[in-house]
């Protein structure tokens, strides 16, 4: 009895993992109105390595519900609590905005998912302790800008949704429009969760622009374009890389072919030539993720994978420099990520600098259009 | 806009509204048949079209498996709620052939899923699963609370909806879905496209309305429905149980709301949370037919469908404000259509729990306890910063954030009965005027905390002129609106930083240090709160506090003695938007960061859910509820993924069921549980000496005080009283005696103000009566009821003070701050003497719902004599005291009456009667049918044939 006491105090004891030595904390929404980018990351965040040199890492992972509030209350406790070196997320720009102050005080890193370069711009103290490793929203808005201008574009109208999502995506499309001289005629919004928006279509309808971009993410991009083929629109439809998921393609179906959108490259894996440096890396977490879940990844969990790129790098550098754990480990990381130079991601090759925080270029935005209900590479 | 448009709009809101009837009309039968508020209508629309898609796409959806864990969920339940009374067999049986139906639905759908059955087979199986679910749903969730207040059953709807989305995000996940058409083709109709989906929605809805109103009135469940719709009681009596009404509602309105989803389904793009809005909408709708009219309720629906789509063409960002917005002047509308009885009837009733008799000794040993607990707990609030993490510490700011709005909810609900659902939004308002002004003007904080207070104040006093005249179920109704307005007008105005939210917003500071880090912050929570808690106490246990706390058992006790039930309710309403402001201007500098989402009305919810976890009328209730679940959330997302090892919004949905199971098994909270099991939910003892007042000036004897002249009360066809004339002067005692339904208590409320005379007049101290309670107490009308209205528990003593209200002139900040402590004494101790009088002293600690009827009758003798009447009417004052007792009461009048007194006295107990009145009118038929002194009456043939009428 008591032998078989004691193998199963040892089981039980081997079973538990030994302790990690770098805490990594991982929030991502994963429900609320953001969890369409949410719930790809934090699947993402199972194939983040495990072991960084001669470093075990363990990720402590939650939810933050779409909800800044809670984001700041999960960093709070990630930082006090678990005393974690680094810090994924969150998913959202708001999010990662509110949680600014707490992770400046702690003088911890972040690596921040989110569009909006509100959170690496303009360069301060708070700010010197986040990197952004998405698109910025402006040069996704550059992107598909520039795309209008060259096909003639001059008027456009704007629709979406009335959360964080489709409001950063607006402000940033808004700054992108001035400097090419085109006119926004109308702006609308709606809820993700309308079954009807041919109010808002129907404006724009009347107002006849030359294009209209859908500023959203998931499955409610889908609802204005139908509404605007079904009202015979005749102008030019843009979608953000929030489009670039499968359910778009599933639930658009003949209506949304003939979409522009700006993305990452990755959405055209087949049509990308060597030229294009992350098309290895990507090749691989689309493979990775695939024999996880069985199902395709969108762009969205691909910001965490390169955050775990980027990590990957940075650690055995600071941890030459501190033990993890220790205030100099975490000040060490900070340099270390930031003298990060020509890391190629699964979404573009990262240079940082002490100014920008972001360090992609243009080469991770391409711009695809919707061909016989798949992505094309537009040339 | 051209023609063209216009009529695209209509077409596109019409196509909207035929859905928001079809869920409006099954809210309203829900509520008509079960007084359910239920809020979760919609998602039984969402659960069908996913299921529907799910279906098409070759998968086995996971509300099959929801419904089997319903069908498993409701044996068990049977089999508990039984098994003492029943052998378990037998029940197993009876239990399992009531899941029959449903299971067979299980066993057909899930055989379906695996085969590829033409489009409409697919609708079908959808309807029947959801529909399954709805009479699964009312068994577990409502059936058990059946006969609870309207309130808490639309608190359980809120919670049931929480569970259900949370179940919904993780049954289909946060991606979106369409179907296939199930109608091809599109026809133009006046040049606009109209797609044949919107013609069968149109067909359906019809259909719909024709078969409720074909089933209601033929077939036989209709019937028993429509009988539980209009007399819940005497339905009961007839055989009909409510419980099936209730679970064919339910099996209606989810197969209604599954139906929607179908239809919808071709037509959007459906998430798992599309179903809050759509139900929300229906929602309004219903209020728009006053929550009974069917064709009302479709019309609104119709109604808020083009609103909609016209103000999503012309202000697409103010849609849902605008949509919102028609609630309140319609709530307005009908409320100032609901007489008075009505409302007094829609008064919640109180199931307080009345603590027994406990000799003194053993009180001042709780008295100590208590000061112990209470001390204890201030140390270790102060000791938290010393001793716990940082991170504790800032769980711990959350938790005094939360327990200051609480602490407002706690009055306004738990206390004066009025339920707010807005108390986020005005933490938000708070929130947001000190952000902007800090932040984007550089005003300090100290300067913008009294720029909030202000704007709060006015607001929430505009608010409250609005809605607090709004009763029973209106005014939750309506806050419910005004949060959802706040929260969109949060993220749409200009100058709120709109969704992405408000930055740089500085910190607090005081003498130049800055309280940024958790634990500096905690201090100025926890002290403010500590504070509140005080002054909440101190106000509850004064002149105005007792006047708040008697709101919750009707107006017309309060009025009567002199109660302004208005400004206290305004003044509950205004005091909690403030703490809610204090608390929003504390959050916005503690945060330094603000988004709409804090103050959703989904967060106005879970406000209430704590106050209600904690105990809604107790103090201490406020801290327990917010640490439940402030602490019990974070704790839940913390360690519930990796305990279920599944990904979801499971914390809402543990949060829900357990919210659930409280208002089910808990009722009366948390705290006041806590107490009790401790044996300190004793009123604590008083020193109070006799004192008096001083009085009002008696009329001389013999005075005229009251003139009744040929009063005229009708109720529709029904004369209550018919040309009734009466004269009362100074020092009399007039008995009104007559058989049931004589019209005797029509008369009372008339004299009484309760109600106006059709026609006539009465004259009170030789001026017309102008037939409002408040007016003729304060003029020296004092009255008993004949069906006793006590505050039950507060104590005896207190409630004869709430008597003397009008005696006393103490305001709510005086009385916070404990500065009336003086006038306090005077007001007790005029309580006591009044008690002695009446011979109840030595009961004076004891609380009044613990009496005997008979000494209930007599205490509310007492609490009318602390008015300082010229004229009491009592209503059967000898009904259920003994011999003795009558005989001590009747000394009591006769004392009075030497003091000058008139006495009106309704009564059955003719010896009791006889020997006491001066003069006596008989009443019959609602005609006065005699009038003289009691010797000539005993010997009126007229009067002896009412009374023994029919003998030869």
């Amino acid at each position: 009895m008591l032998r078989l006491l004691a193998t199963v105090a040892l089981l039980a004891a081997s079973a538990l993992p030994a302790v990690a030595q770098v805490k990594i904390g991982v929030i991502a929404s994963s429900t609320g109105p953001v969890s369409v980018v949410g719930v790809q990351q934090k699947n993402t965040a199972a194939l983040l390595p495990k072991q960084i040199g001669a470093l075990s890492v363990e990720y402590i992972y939650m939810d933050d519900s779409s909800d800044p509030t809670q984001s700041t209350k999960n960093v709070q406790k990630m930082l006090i609590e678990d005393k974690v070196d680094a810090i994924i997320g969150p998913s959202g720009s708001p999010n990662a905005v509110a949680v600014l102050p707490f992770i400046a005080d702690a003088k911890t890193p972040m690596l921040a998912p989110v569009g909006s370069t509100a959170v690496i711009l303009p360069m301060d103290d708070k700010k010197r302790w986040v990197f952004k490793t998405t698109q910025n929203d402006n040069l996704v808005m550059e992107a598909i800008v520039a795309h209008m201008k060259k096909n003639g574009v001059r008027t456009v109208a704007y629709i979406g949704t009335n959360d964080p999502l489709g409001e950063s995506f607006g402000k940033a499309f808004k700054a992108a429009l001035a400097p090419a001289g085109i006119k926004l005629v109308e702006d609308e919004r709606f809820a993700r969760t309308d079954t009807s928006v041919t109010g808002q279509t129907l404006k724009i309808g009347a107002a006849s622009p030359d294009a209209v971009l859908i500023g959203t993410a998931g499955a409610a991009t889908v609802l204005p374009e139908s509404a605007l083929v079904d009202q015979g629109y005749p102008g030019k439809i843009y979608q953000t890389h929030g489009a670039a998921t499968p359910e778009f393609l599933k639930i658009g179906g003949k209506k949304v072919e003939g979409t522009f959108l700006a993305a990452s490259p990755m959405l055209v894996m087949s049509e990308i030539g060597d030229d294009v440096p992350s098309q290895k890396i990507a090749r691989a977490y689309i493979e990775a993720y695939r024999k996880l879940y069985n199902i395709e990844p969108g762009t969205f969990g691909a910001n965490i994978y390169d955050a775990g790129l980027l990590l990957e790098r940075a650690i055995p550098l600071a941890g030459r420099q501190a033990k993890p754990g220790t205030p100099e480990f975490r000040a060490a990381l900070r340099d270390a990520i930031e003298g990060t130079k020509d890391l190629v991601g699964a979404q573009g090759v990262y240079n940082m600098t002490a100014q920008d925080h972001s360090g992609f270029d243009q080469r991770s935005i391409v711009m695809i259009v919707v061909k016989n209900g798949n992505w094309s590479l537009v040339k | 806009m051209n023609a063209f448009v216009a009529l695209y709009l209509a077409k596109d809101g019409i196509a909207n509204g035929l859905v928001y009837a079809l869920l409006a009309m099954s809210i309203v039968l829900l509520f008509s048949v079960n007084r359910i508020i239920f809020i979760p209508q919609g998602e039984f629309v969402s659960f069908a079209a996913l299921t529907f898609t799910l279906l098409q796409d070759g998968r086995t959806p996971g509300t099959i498996a929801f419904l089997l864990a319903l069908l498993a969920l409701h044996v068990v339940v049977d089999v508990i709620s039984q098994c003492r009374t029943r052998l378990l067999v037998p029940l197993l049986m009876e239990s399992a052939r009531k899941v029959m139906i449903p299971l067979g639905i299980v066993v057909f759908a899930y055989a379906g899923s695996k085969f590829d059955l033409p489009l409409w087979c697919k609708a079908l199986i959808s309807i029947a699963i959801v529909g399954a679910m709805g009479p699964l749903l009312y068994r577990l969730v409502y059936q058990p609370i059946a006969g609870a207040s309207v309130l808490v059953l639309m608190i359980v709807s809120m919670a049931l909806h929480f569970v259900m989305v949370g179940f919904g995000l993780y049954m289909f996940g946060p991606s979106g879905q369409r179907s296939a058409p199930l109608v091809d083709g599109s026809t133009a109709l006046m040049g606009v496209p109209v797609a044949g989906q919107t013609f069968l929605i149109l067909a359906v809805t019809l259909l719909t309305i024709a078969a409720l109103y074909y089933a209601s009135r033929r077939t036989l469940y209709g019937k028993a429905m429509l009988a539980v719709a209009i007399n819940r009681s005497g339905a009961r009596l007839m055989g009909i149980s409510a419980a099936l009404a209730g679970r064919l509602s339910f099996m209606l309105a989810a197969s209604i709301g599954a139906a929607c989803g179908v239809l919808l389904a071709p037509t959007t793009t459906i998430l798992y949370d599309t179903g809050f809005l759509l139900g929300l909408k229906g929602f309004v709708a219903a209020i728009l037919g006053g929550l009974v009219s069917f064709p009302l309720s479709a019309l609104g629906a119709i109604l808020i469908g083009l609103f909609e789509s016209y103000s999503a063409f012309f202000a697409s960002t103010y849609k849902e404000v605008i949509v919102f917005s028609l609630v309140i002047p319609i709530l307005l509308i009908r409320s100032m259509r609901m007489t008075r009885r009505e409302k007094e009837e829609a008064a919640e009733e109180s199931h307080a729990v009345a603590f027994d008799d406990v000799d003194p000794k053993d009180l001042q040993r709780r008295r100590r306890f208590r000061t112990v607990i209470e001390a204890g707990f201030v140390m270790a609030v102060l000791a938290a910063p010393v001793v716990l993490s940082d991170y504790d510490i800032a769980l711990l700011d959350y938790v005094g954030l939360a327990a200051i709005v609480v602490l407002g909810l706690v009055l306004l609900t738990g206390v004066a009965g009025l339920t707010s659902f807005s108390q986020a939004a005005y933490v938000g308002i708070g929130a947001y005027v000190t952000g902007y002004l800090t932040s984007a003007h550089g005003l300090s904080p100290w300067l913008t905390l009294f720029v909030v207070l202000a704007v709060v104040f006015v607001l929430a006093l505009l608010n409250s002129l609005l809605t607090v005249r709004l009763s029973g179920h209106y005014l939750p109704l309506a806050t419910l609106a005004i949060a959802i307005i706040a929260y969109y007008l949060f993220g749409s105005l200009p100058w709120t930083g709109g969704q992405a939210g408000m930055t740089d917003i500085p910190a607090i500071s005081i003498a130049g240090y800055q309280l940024r880090d958790p634990k500096s912050f905690y201090i100025g929570i926890w002290v403010a709160l500590l504070l509140l808690m005080l002054g909440l106490r101190n106000l509850l246990d004064s002149r105005p506090g007792r006047a708040i706390r008697s709101l919750r058992h009707g107006t017309i006790m309060a009025e009567s003695v002199g109660v302004d039930t208005q400004a206290f309710k305004i003044a509950s309403f205004v005091l909690a938007c403030l703490t809610a402001a204090l608390a929003g201007w504390l959050y916005a500098h503690f945060q330094r960061f603000l988004n709409p989402s804090p103050f959703s009305f989904g967060q106005g919810i879970e406000y209430l859910f704590m106050a209600v976890i904690g105990g809604a009328a107790s103090i201490g209730g406020a801290v327990a509820g917010a640490g439940i679940v402030v602490l019990g959330n974070q704790w839940l997302q913390a360690h519930l993924p990796s305990l279920i090892g599944i990904e979801g919004d499971f914390e809402t949905v543990v949060f829900g069921v357990a919210a659930v199971a409280m208002l089910q098994f808990l009722p009366e909270g948390v705290w006041p549980m806590v107490l009790r099991l401790l044996r300190l939910d004793a009123a604590s003892p008083r020193d109070v000496k006799p004192a008096r007042l001083p009085m009002r000036e008696m009329p001389p004897r013999g005075g005229s005080i009251l003139s009744v002249s040929s009063v005229h009360k009708e109720f529709g066809a029904v004369r209550a009283n018919r040309d009734i004339s009466l004269e009362l002067s100074a020092g009399e005692i007039l008995a009104l005696i007559g058989p049931n339904g004589a019209g005797k208590s029509t008369l009372f409320d008339v004299i009484s103000g309760v109600q106006p005379p059709t026609s006539g007049s009465v004259t009170f101290l030789g001026q017309p009566s102008d037939y409002s309670t408040r007016a003729l107490s304060l003029r020296g009308m004092g009255r008993t009821f004949q069906h006793v209205r006590l505050i039950p528990d507060m104590s005896v003593l207190e409630n004869v003070a709430l008597g003397a209200h009008a005696r006393g002139r103490t305001g709510l900040l005086a009385a916070g701050l404990r500065l009336d402590r003086a006038e306090e004494q005077k007001l007790m101790g005029e309580a006591l003497t009044q008690l002695s009088r009446v011979g109840l002293a030595s009961l004076a600690d004891r609380s009044a719902g613990s009496l005997s009827l008979g000494q209930q009758r007599v205490l509310e003798i007492a609490r009318a004599l602390s008015t300082a009447p010229c004229l009491l009417l009592l209503d059967e004052p000898a009904a259920g005291l003994r011999h003795l007792e009558k005989k001590a009461l009747a000394e009591l009048l006769l004392q009075l009456r030497a003091e000058g007194i008139a006495i009106i006295i309704v009564e059955h107990d003719m010896d009791f009667v006889m020997n006491l009145a001066d003069r006596v009118v008989v009443m019959q038929f609602g005609e006065k049918l005699a009038e003289g002194c009691p010797r000539e009456i005993q010997c009126n043939p007229k009067v002896i044939e009412a009374y023994l009428g029919g003998v030869e």
